[in-house]
């Protein structure tokens, strides 16, 4: 039941009971005052002075009393107070708007700060890589100059052996001549002598 | 009781005004409330003294605590903030425009308590009826309001503009100008003065047929007694009618006094802004 429906409902059951309520006053009244009772005053309407004089010095005063010192400064103050939210969410408002932009300014430079250190960080690789790749060129080339110097050194260090067991071969040539030459050989002691002479030649 | 189905004798005493307060009858009697200078101090007189006091006593901190600039601490003053806003806001700027209403809202927010509370109070045991159900009560706050619709009028649009501006403005011949206006303005002005009489009687006829039907399904008790079985049945259905009806009053309560101060702020608006 929607709310209008209730309240045009509760009203009428009101109305309705309240309109047998006054039916019952009325004849009850007329009971009363046929039987010498005291007549019942359920008149809705009756008008009370008094309570008007009353009623009239109490809410009034109660206007003027709160209006002075409640309802006025509340009504001030509310009104104060929405002045000064509005102010401060206007300063608000603009103090977010300020720090959105500061935010996205940051954020670009942020932005172009990760980019340049991308780009340096590229940079910085490829120099690098080209650095290494000259390293390791520069060391194969030196290693390969080495190797060739040493395999020079070694040739050198063979022909030098080389002469000089040749020259110690023909020393030994001259000096077994020699003996040949002063002694007389036999078989037996010629075989000593060239076996004795390949042993010296073999320990030198 | 017995021998009439409800004395509506003492039905009427319930629920009209009186100098006498009622309760129980196991604890007797309370003394007749005084007469000062002549005048009788009745029941619904003393309601609106306790509900002024009351008023006096919430709204003076209320005030205080707001005008500190600082947000209201704790529930009910909150709640009690959240009415004052909700009436401004929700109700009376809306039919009277933001840049007047500061000046009506003190007396609006008065005449909003003032009756919810008189309201309220005929919803206490013993405390007496709401005077809001005595014509001379809602009388009075008509007339109040007519008072203020009809001055802020006049201070605003002079004595003389305010009551030609009763008359919406009309583009009509001169011969039948002479013959409708007259005739508009007695119906506005006869308009405005009933407008403020249904202000009244509407909020009288409503807090009255509250009490009177919860007094009359109460009497039905006792207007039963001599009979023991109808009387157990019709006093468990009179109880739970009446809590049923209670809860509806408290509602109507609340109602009536938007009510009252809902159509007062429309008939100010009107009077500030005129056809």
């Amino acid at each position: 039941m929607k709310f209008n429906e209730f309240n045009a409902a509760a009203n009428g059951f009101r109305v309705a009971t309240a309109a047998v309520g006054v039916f019952l006053a009325e004849t009850s009244a007329l009971w009363a005052s046929e039987h010498g009772g005291e007549e019942a005053t359920l008149n809705p309407m009756a008008w009370q002075t008094d309570l008007a004089i009353w009623t009239a010095v109490v809410f009034l005063g109660l206007v003027a009393v709160l209006g002075r010192f409640a309802f006025g400064p509340i009504a001030k103050a509310l009104d104060e107070r929405e002045r000064t939210e509005i102010e401060r969410r206007a300063a608000l408002e603009k103090a977010n708007a300020d720090a959105r932009a500061l935010l996205d300014e940051y954020r670009g430079k942020l932005d172009e700060s990760a980019e340049e250190a991308r780009r340096v960080v590229a940079e910085a690789r490829a120099d690098a890589e080209k650095m290494a790749r000259e390293i390791v060129a520069e060391a194969k080339e030196a290693a390969a100059k080495e190797r060739e110097r040493a395999l020079k050194d070694v040739e050198i260090a063979t022909d030098g052996a080389l002469q000089t067991l040749a020259a110690k071969s023909a020393e030994l040539a001259t000096n077994l001549a020699g003996k040949i030459l002063k002694e007389t050989i036999d078989p037996t002691r010629g075989e000593r002598l060239l076996g004795e002479a390949v042993d010296e030649l073999a320990r030198k | 009781m017995s021998g009439e189905l409800i004395n509506m004798g003492d039905l009427a005493g319930h629920v009209s005004d009186g100098s006498e307060y009622h309760v129980p009858q196991f604890m007797g009697h309370l003394p007749e409330l005084p007469t000062i200078c002549g005048v009788q101090i009745t029941r619904f007189m003393l309601v609106e003294l306790v509900v002024a006091v009351l008023m006096i006593a919430i709204f003076f901190p209320l005030a205080a605590k707001i005008k500190s600039g600082k947000p209201v601490r704790g529930r009910f003053w909150n709640l009690a903030e959240v009415f004052l806003l909700y009436l401004r806001d929700e109700v009376m700027t809306p039919a009277i425009g933001k840049k007047d209403v500061g000046r009506f809202a003190p007396f609006l927010w008065t005449l909003f308590f003032f009756i919810l509370f008189c309201n309220l109070a005929g919803l206490i045991p013993w405390f007496g009826a709401s005077p809001t159900g005595a014509l001379a009560t809602t009388s009075v706050l008509a007339a109040s309001t007519f008072v203020v619709l009809v001055g802020s009028g006049m201070k605003k649009f002079g004595v003389v503009g305010f009551w030609l501006g009763q008359v919406p403005s009309m583009e009509l011949p001169f011969a039948l100008a002479v013959v409708l206006k007259p005739m508009i303005f007695v119906i506005e002005v006869v308009g405005l003065f009933i407008k403020h009489v249904v202000l009244a009687v509407r909020l009288l006829a409503n807090m009255f047929a509250g009490h009177l039907v919860l007094a009359v399904l109460l009497g039905f008790i006792a207007g039963t007694a001599d009979y023991l079985a109808l009387w157990v049945g019709v006093t468990v259905g009179s109880v739970a009618m009446s809590v049923a009806l209670s809860l509806l009053e408290l509602f109507v309560a609340f109602l009536q006094a938007y009510i009252f101060m809902f159509l007062a702020s429309i008939f100010i608006g009107m009077a500030q802004h005129q056809h």
